[in-house]
């Protein structure tokens, strides 16, 4: 797109970062809130936290690996976090909407989140273009998994439903604070010469 | 006894991402000996686990090490306390370590007072990130809050600062200590402890109290030009007679303008410092002395009167002369008693003329050379001048002695009115010359006591007085006969008795040529002729000119000078006028 074309890539990796930042905060609001109507349930003590549908995606898993991780490598792993999520969340705004436990604002924020989604997505595939040679439009050669929990949100059994609600708030807020983690280091690398916290801004 | 109670997980916290540490607070123990055992599962798993690391951390606590943390991970915790009696579990707790974060506090946390150009002074606060948190690569991202209160103050200023490590605080009171603290936070995690207390007092040359003492300083002023003002407005007067005082008018010293008004001129004189000068009546006595002075003039001028009344009739010029001549008739006569007594007295007297002669006349070197040889030809001059002078008294045998006046006078070329009144006044100077005689000797004691003669020649004149009168009272009418003539000028008469001088005649021409006016005559009948400055030369050349007889001529007429010059200095220095007197006369009037 044009408008990304003009902007530096300094500027660019600030405003991601402002993004995923204040996504974050909201993927966070939410699964409180729904922690807080459904988490102290009897029923959940007995049941087993399932893993997230991006749990095959390799990440860091501590400062070393960081440390040790290329750049477009870093950019590749998030990319794949990021597009994973474009479908789960559509289905996220509609089990809001029909939820009768969700409140209001909960959908809201759902919408916000997978429209900010879709921003941080355009924003990483720019930076990783400008580290390659070859131009990627349709992420057609990233290795992105499928999602599997549709059929558990549209279960008729209530518990079922909820449980699934659950899970998906869940990993949506994690997935999201580790693309605002490694944006963070990514811009330390590129943009202040891995001299963050000295500078004042 | 009983079965333990239900514990609780307190808490669990990751101070770097990379360990964390959970900590529980266990239930009742049941009065029995209770173990405490942490169990734990992640997501995804089935497997239970048990805490790695019941000592590191504490009582009731579970560490983590790296080895047993998992970033992006669930766990699953579960606290269970058991006993012989029974066990117990407490609640599960869901930890994502990324979400359990806690740093360290700040450190370094310096505080500094500074200024800004205007003056403005402010709290410069700074610290560093905790040491075992990764900032600068990124992994962490930190925000900060610093917070501050004065030293006495209960509740705390807090300030966000953001991501910035540093920061300024403004508008802090002078004078005051201040607290101050920081803490930190990750993104998503837990704020830190807050930092040790750093504190600071701020200085008090704050741009407040530099106004206030500026205030100060503009009020005192004002205080101090107000109370100058109205002094100067007081003291206006006196100020102004400081700086312009008034121009003193003229003074004199000693001078008193109130005597003045008074009236009273002496002391004013005196004020004014006049006592140099004579009081008035000082100058009137000086005046009285003046008129004394001029009536003593007058006192004299009437004693000659009263001698010579015809002379002045005739010659007034020559009054002074006329007494003159009196007095030095005396003195001659004087001089001849000591020529007869003492004979070794003449070289004395002698001598004297001729120191006298020398400054009157220049011509007077001639006769010192000469003076031994006149000694011894006196007489003999003497007796050849006796010859010339019969001729003038053969011709006037006839007449009375008065005739022989009038001729004398004739051939002096004197006027014939003159002569007649001189002619009848003769007779009245016969009569005048008794009293005069009488006068003369008062006159002659007043001359010489003014004129402050030695008490012997005072004494002298009068035996010659007495002597004098009986021969003035006799002799007059016996004169007929003229002895006769000296060069300085005098004429002299003899008495008829000596008629043999008669043979001597011829002479008399030469000297009447030289005589042209009568001075006057003395009390001894002798007719004084002041002769002329012309003749008095011409006579001298003629003199000089004859040959033999010039010589003895010449040495007669010197030692006629020598002698004569003698008392005419004599007369000189008394009366200042040329008399001659006849010694022979006096000498032949004594035998």
């Amino acid at each position: 797109s044009k408008p990304t074309a003009i902007v530096s890539t300094d500027d660019l990796y600030h405003c991601l970062v402002e993004q995923s930042h204040n996504t974050f905060i909201m993927a966070a609001d939410v699964y409180r809130e729904f922690d807080i109507n459904f988490a102290k349930r009897s029923w959940m003590k007995d049941r087993i936290l399932p893993l997230c549908h991006t749990a095959s995606i390799h990440t860091p898993e501590n400062l070393e690996e960081v440390h040790e991780m290329k750049t477009e490598d870093f950019l590749n792993s998030i990319i794949n976090v990021s597009v994973s999520w474009k479908e789960p969340l559509k289905h996220l705004v509609v089990c809001s909407d029909c939820s009768s436990g969700a409140s209001v604002s909960m959908g809201k924020k759902a919408v916000d989140m997978k429209d900010k989604n879709l921003i941080i997505l355009e924003g990483l595939q720019t930076l990783y273009n400008r580290t390659q040679a070859k131009v990627e439009e349709n992420f057609e050669n990233f290795d992105y998994p499928a999602w599997s929990g549709l059929k558990d949100l549209d279960s008729s059994d209530e518990e079922h439903h909820l449980f699934a609600i659950c899970n998906l708030c869940r990993c949506v807020k994690r997935d999201i604070h580790k693309i605002d983690t490694y944006l963070k280091v990514l811009r330390c690398r590129v943009v202040f010469k891995n001299e963050c916290g000295v500078s004042t801004f | 006894q009983s079965p333990p109670g239900k514990p609780e997980i307190h808490k669990c916290r990751s101070p770097d991402k990379e360990t964390f540490t959970c900590w529980w607070n266990p239930g009742t123990d049941g009065g029995l000996p209770t173990n405490y055992s942490l169990t734990y599962s992640k997501e995804g798993e089935k497997t239970t686990y048990e805490c790695p690391d019941y000592k590191t951390s504490g009582p009731n606590s579970c560490f983590f090490s790296k080895q047993y943390t998992s970033i992006w991970k669930i766990y699953i915790i579960t606290v269970n306390a058991t006993n012989q009696m029974g066990s117990s579990s407490s609640d599960p707790l869901y930890v994502d370590v990324t979400y359990i974060v806690e740093p360290e506090p700040p450190r370094n946390l310096t505080l500094e007072v500074k200024q800004l150009k205007d003056k403005k002074t402010y709290l410069w606060v700074k610290w560093s990130p905790p040491t075992i948190t990764d900032v600068k690569t990124g992994w962490f991202t930190m925000e900060y809050e610093i917070r501050l209160k004065p030293e006495e103050a209960e509740e705390w200023e807090i300030h966000f600062t953001g991501h910035q490590t540093q920061f300024k605080v403004f508008d802090l009171y002078p004078g005051q200590k201040y607290l101050v603290q920081t803490r930190c936070k990750p993104d998503h995690g837990y704020w830190s402890r807050w930092s040790q207390e750093s504190s600071v007092e701020m200085p008090n040359d704050f741009t407040l109290k530099d106004t206030t003492v500026w205030i100060i300083v503009a009020i005192l002023s004002a205080v101090i030009c107000l109370i100058m003002v109205w002094a100067v407005a007081l003291k206006g007067y006196s100020m102004m007679t400081c700086i312009f005082p008034p121009v003193p008018g003229p003074k004199i010293k000693g001078f008193d303008t109130h005597l003045l008004e008074k009236g009273k001129s002496e002391e004013l004189l005196s004020a004014l410092g006049c006592q140099d000068f004579p009081p008035t009546s000082d100058c009137e006595d000086l005046l009285v002395e003046f008129l004394e002075v001029d009536d003593n003039e007058d006192e004299r001028l009437m004693p000659s009167h009263s001698k010579e009344y015809p002379g002045q009739g005739v010659k007034p010029t020559h009054l002074d002369p006329d007494s003159d001549s009196g007095h030095g008739s005396y003195d001659s006569h004087s001089l001849l008693s000591e020529k007869c007594e003492e004979p070794q007295a003449y070289p004395p007297t002698l001598h004297i003329p001729e120191i006298t002669e020398k400054p009157e006349n220049p011509e007077a070197n001639i006769p010192p050379t000469v003076d031994p040889q006149s000694t011894n030809p006196n007489f003999h001059v003497d007796a050849p001048k006796s010859s010339t002078w019969p001729l003038l008294p053969g011709q006037h045998m006839p007449r009375s002695p008065y005739h022989s006046v009038a001729d004398v006078c004739k051939l002096a070329g004197s006027p014939v009115n003159t002569l007649d009144s001189f002619l009848d006044k003769a007779e009245e100077n016969v009569l005048k010359l008794s009293k005069a005689l009488e006068t003369g000797e008062e006159e002659v004691a007043e001359q010489k006591g003014a004129k402050s003669f030695p008490s012997d020649k005072q004494n002298t004149p009068w035996p010659l007085l007495q002597e004098k009168s009986p021969t003035v009272y006799v002799k007059p009418p016996d004169y007929v006969e003229i002895h006769k003539v000296n060069k300085d000028g005098v004429l002299s008469l003899f008495p008829k008795q000596r008629e043999n001088n008669q043979t001597e005649k011829p002479g008399v021409p030469e000297t009447s040529k030289e005589y042209a006016k009568v001075s006057g005559i003395t009390d001894n009948n002798i007719l004084v002729l002041v002769p002329d400055s012309r003749a008095q030369n011409t006579a001298l050349l003629e003199e000089s000119a004859k040959k033999a007889p010039p010589s003895f001529e010449a040495d007669q007429s010197e030692k006629d000078l020598a002698s004569f010059t003698a008392t005419s200095s004599n007369r000189r220095l008394q009366l200042g006028r040329l008399d001659y007197l006849d010694p022979t006369c006096f000498m032949h009037s004594f035998h």
